[in-house]
């Protein structure tokens, strides 16, 4: 009874306090903003994204009559989609390039990163709701609860409560109580809202378990700055050493460690620069087959064995064309050294990942941040899934092309050969389709792990101050 | 009095937490930003040097290739092995140099906009290759941002400040020691004054120090103009902060109240203001879509294609004096056009990057005129700059590859033009950037 008491009267006092009061309509207006700007950019690059790729596949298949190999050389391209989530977490989004060129003997990075068209002011706040989540909302409930406790030891009230036989315990249940009402009105609203959004745009079939989790996360994150705001008010002298402890605490979880951990990351597992790289895969490149150069000591036994196989001397006596065929072994070569390149930097992200995963014991924001970009799809992850999907088509088409080249191009049409029109818009065309479960790598649990550990470990060190301040 | 009331402020700190918090934190920050700095610039130094020493290296080989080609001591099986031939040495494989953004002398204090935007490219005859060596980066350090001198300064310095200032006097009320302070014979304003700047001046003195002995330290030279103006910029951006602490602390309030005041007031510097500025740029100055630029690229590509033969013939008309008629080998006939549509491709894109470039400084324009606003984010320009890592600077790169490339050009063209091969001896003198 006593905990309802409280936190009822901590919430009226809260809810009129001005300050609390204010800086929650503000945090309310500035999701409201985030929300409408999140909308109108998920669709404007959605519609942009949809024209971009009917383009490139118009392009593609009127690119007139040419050697398929040719047709090779002149590539597509793959768009990244937006996911509908992107509103809320845009994530790495801005940061990876939008388009993949996809091109015959090579994989290609993907260029045009949102971000570098943009002004650089964005980089100081973006206002999204990750952002706002994952910054000012903490700093809110922190000013909304760093007196909790010790207004109530300053004014005298604490001794009066407890000659009322309020306990410490049931005085920092019902403070809590109360703080997550506060967080929970708020909060709220925005749930509502974001269910009504993916409602009216059809995506919340997809998108549900998705937003779920999202709420679930930021949730989450919420109780664990609320509950060490409670025991940091519980255990303080005064308000001001409170808000003090509290803010380096804020400071420590938002600002130093992911700034700290990203840089001490990149210098323990540094990546290479892409001289580096592409120097890497060129000497790589020249030990093996080259499509083009049918000298090489590889494409030598090759040819060899080919000719070997069909009893035949010469390559212009073989049923098929075997520059098709060569080019299509080739292909298969390069694919191999650059997947074997790219594998590594994979390593090297997964390498850096884990080090965020660790320091986010250090700093709950990190692992709600990691967590919400996974279940928002908006993550490395996620990006590493479009490219991979961007390959495999990659490579696809490109054998499409060669085998076209090695049956068609015989006997009287070996010389000058070309495919038309038609071939072209009988080729396989990329559609990306999002995996649907949340998750596409077992890795993206960590974060989400390490989230539920700090919520659980912030309810034990509540539990803790409770009973130890028994006494005065 | 003031030596007074410092001699006391000096007795007070001594024995104050905050004060050793602050004067072991600020260094320890000041000295790893600035190590990371320096660990930067010198990987990207090494990355300058070691990209020159593959250059060279792939010039001396040609060179002294063609020099044994010159003795009769070697011989060629194609075309484009020649190291004679201006495409083998301009255009193919390794050939081409690489334009590079040297690092600034104050580089190492703003990582600014380097993990975005690429500080070299490879420019040949035909192509101009910005090196995005963020293109392998983990894009999570890009969302959290670089931990450099200036985030140190810009974020983490103010609320220093905030909590050795909220409470001077507030906490004098709190205390109970305000009245006695009022009996003195002099004014509380006064007192404030003087007490604010005996804390500007330990916070001042404990950036400056430290900052200068890391900076000697890593190697970086802080002894000229530049150094003073950084001083100067230090002590206008710490002396704001302290000038909003004697502001609350001249109101009647409560030290909770100060400091929440004071922390509202850094929120709302550096992370309203900003995102609110870049919303406003951003929705009055849209960037088209970049996804829809490639396909434009590409029409215009198919579009040079399919006028191939008639812009090809026009320039021949054009410059009669720059195509070789008649018994020409394969080669020449198939590059001296590819040259002629690159040419033309690349003046039908500058045109259509233009639809970027205008809102991009148009955002720019006014971002710079709304920066204003907040102190935080003018410091944070000022020090981009400073350190020439800065978005104006570089995208500076791609007008020095332009001009590097015309220079390039210049040499390469004409005499592929008259196909007018090279002897070893000219090999020494190739076109190389400042």
């Amino acid at each position: 009874m006593n905990i309802y008491s409280i936190a009822r009267n901590q919430l009226t006092q809260l809810v009129r306090d001005k300050v609390v009061a204010s800086l929650g309509l503000l945090i309310l207006l500035l999701l409201g903003i985030s929300i409408i700007t999140g909308i109108s950019y998920y669709s404007e690059i959605t519609e942009q994204h949809q024209e971009a790729e009917e383009l490139a596949r118009l392009q593609w298949e009127k690119q007139g009559d040419k050697n398929p190999h040719s047709a090779a050389h002149y590539g597509t391209f793959a768009f990244k989609p937006v996911t509908v989530l992107s509103v809320f977490e845009p994530g790495v989004d801005r940061y990876t390039g939008v388009s993949i060129f996809l091109e015959g003997h090579r994989q290609n990075f993907a260029a045009y990163s949102l971000a570098e068209d943009k002004d650089s002011s964005r980089r100081f706040a973006e206002l999204t709701s990750a952002f706002i989540f994952a910054y000012l909302f903490p700093l809110f409930i922190i000013l909304a609860g760093y007196r909790s406790i010790t207004a109530e030891k300053e004014s005298g009230m604490y001794r009066f409560l407890k000659s009322q036989g309020v306990s410490t315990g049931q005085l920092i249940a019902g403070k809590s109580l109360g703080l997550w009402a506060v967080i929970l009105l708020i909060y709220i609203p925005f749930l509502v809202i974001g269910l009504i959004f993916l409602f009216i745009t059809g995506a919340i079939g997809d998108s549900l378990a998705g937003f779920l989790f999202m709420g679930i996360v930021w949730l989450l994150y919420f109780g664990v700055v609320a509950h060490i705001t409670i025991t940091v008010s519980a255990l303080a002298n005064s308000s001001g050493s409170s808000m003090v402890v509290l803010l380096s605490l804020w400071i420590l979880s938002t600002l130093l460690v992911p700034r700290l951990i990203t840089n001490v990351a990149s210098g323990i597992h540094p990546v290479p620069n892409t001289s580096e790289f592409y120097q890497a895969v060129r000497t790589d490149l020249l030990e093996g087959i080259d499509g083009h150069n049918p000298y090489s000591e590889h494409s030598v036994a090759f040819r060899d064995s080919v000719l070997a196989a069909h009893r035949v001397d010469d390559v212009a006596d073989l049923p098929f064309n075997f520059r098709g065929m060569m080019l299509q072994e080739g292909e298969e070569f390069e694919k191999k050294i650059y997947d074997h390149h790219f594998a590594k930097i994979d390593e090297i992200h997964r390498a850096q990942n884990r080090l965020f995963s660790i320091s986010s014991f250090l700093s709950p924001t990190i692992a709600a941040r990691m967590s919400s970009m996974a279940v928002a799809g908006t993550d490395m992850h996620a990006f590493n899934h479009f490219s991979a999907e961007a390959e495999a088509y990659r490579i696809e088409l490109v054998r499409e092309l060669n085998m076209d080249l090695k049956i068609n191009a015989v006997g009287d049409r070996a010389v000058g050969y070309t495919a038309g029109a038609d071939f072209f818009a009988q080729n396989i065309a990329f559609t990306y389709e999002r995996p649907e479960s949340v998750f596409v790598s077992s890795t993206q649990l960590m974060p989400l792990f390490i989230t539920l550990l700090w919520f659980v470990a912030s309810i034990l060190i509540l539990t803790v101050a409770a009973h130890k301040k028994e006494e005065i | 009095m003031m030596t007074h009331i410092f001699s006391f402020e000096w007795l007070h700190f001594r024995k104050s937490g905050v004060f050793w918090g602050t004067a072991t934190a600020l260094p320890l920050l000041i000295g790893f930003s600035l190590f990371l700095g320096s660990e930067r610039i010198n990987e990207q130094n090494e990355t300058i040097s070691d990209i020159i020493a593959t250059e060279t290296v792939f010039y001396d080989n040609m060179r002294s290739q063609l020099e044994a080609i010159e003795r009769g001591e070697a011989e060629v099986d194609a075309w484009f092995q020649n190291p004679a031939n201006p495409l083998v040495l301009g255009q193919f494989g390794q050939a081409g140099r690489h334009i590079f953004l040297h690092p600034n002398p104050l580089a190492p204090l703003a990582a600014g906009q380097l993990d975005i935007l690429p500080y070299y490219g490879k420019v040949t005859l035909t192509t101009m290759e910005p090196l995005r060596d963020n293109a392998l980066e983990n894009p999570f350090m890009q969302v959290s941002g670089s931990f450099d001198f200036a985030f140190v300064l810009v974020w983490l310095v103010p609320l220093f400040i905030i909590v050795m200032g909220y409470n001077v006097i507030s906490s004098e009320r709190e205390r109970g020691t305000y009245s006695l302070l009022q009996s003195q014979p002099v004014s509380m304003r006064t007192i404030l004054v003087q007490k604010m700047i005996f804390r500007f001046l330990l916070v001042f003195g404990i950036i400056i120090l430290s900052l200068f002995v890391w900076a000697v330290l890593f190697g970086i030279n802080l002894f000229n103009i530049q150094g003073l103006q950084l001083i100067a910029a230090i002590s206008i951006y710490a002396a704001f902060w302290f000038a909003l602490c004697v502001l609350f602390n001249l109101f009647q309030t409560s030290s909770a109240i100060n400091a929440v005041g004071l922390t509202g007031l850094w929120v709302f510097f550096l992370l309203i203001i900003p995102s609110v500025i870049s919303l406003i740029v951003i929705s009055l100055h849209p960037v088209p879509s970049r996804a829809l630029w490639i396909t434009e690229q590409r029409a215009i590509q198919q579009a040079i294609q399919a006028e191939g033969d008639a812009i090809f013939d026009t320039w021949v008309v054009d410059h009669p004096e720059e195509f070789v008629e008649g018994d020409t080998p394969q080669f020449y006939d198939t590059w001296i056009r590819r040259f002629v549509w690159a040419q033309a491709t690349e003046e039908r894109e500058r045109e259509a990057e233009r639809q970027f470039e205008e809102p991009r400084e148009r955002q720019a324009q006014l971002a710079s005129r709304l920066r204003v606003l907040s102190p935080p984010m003018t410091l944070q320009a000022w020090l981009e700059r400073k350190a020439g890592t800065d978005k104006d600077r570089l995208r500076s790169l791609e007008k020095e590859m332009r001009s590097f490339q015309q220079e390039w050009q210049e040499f390469f063209l004409p005499r592929f033009q008259r196909l007018e091969f090279f002897t070893a001896d000219e090999l020494t003198d190739l076109p190389a950037p400042q």
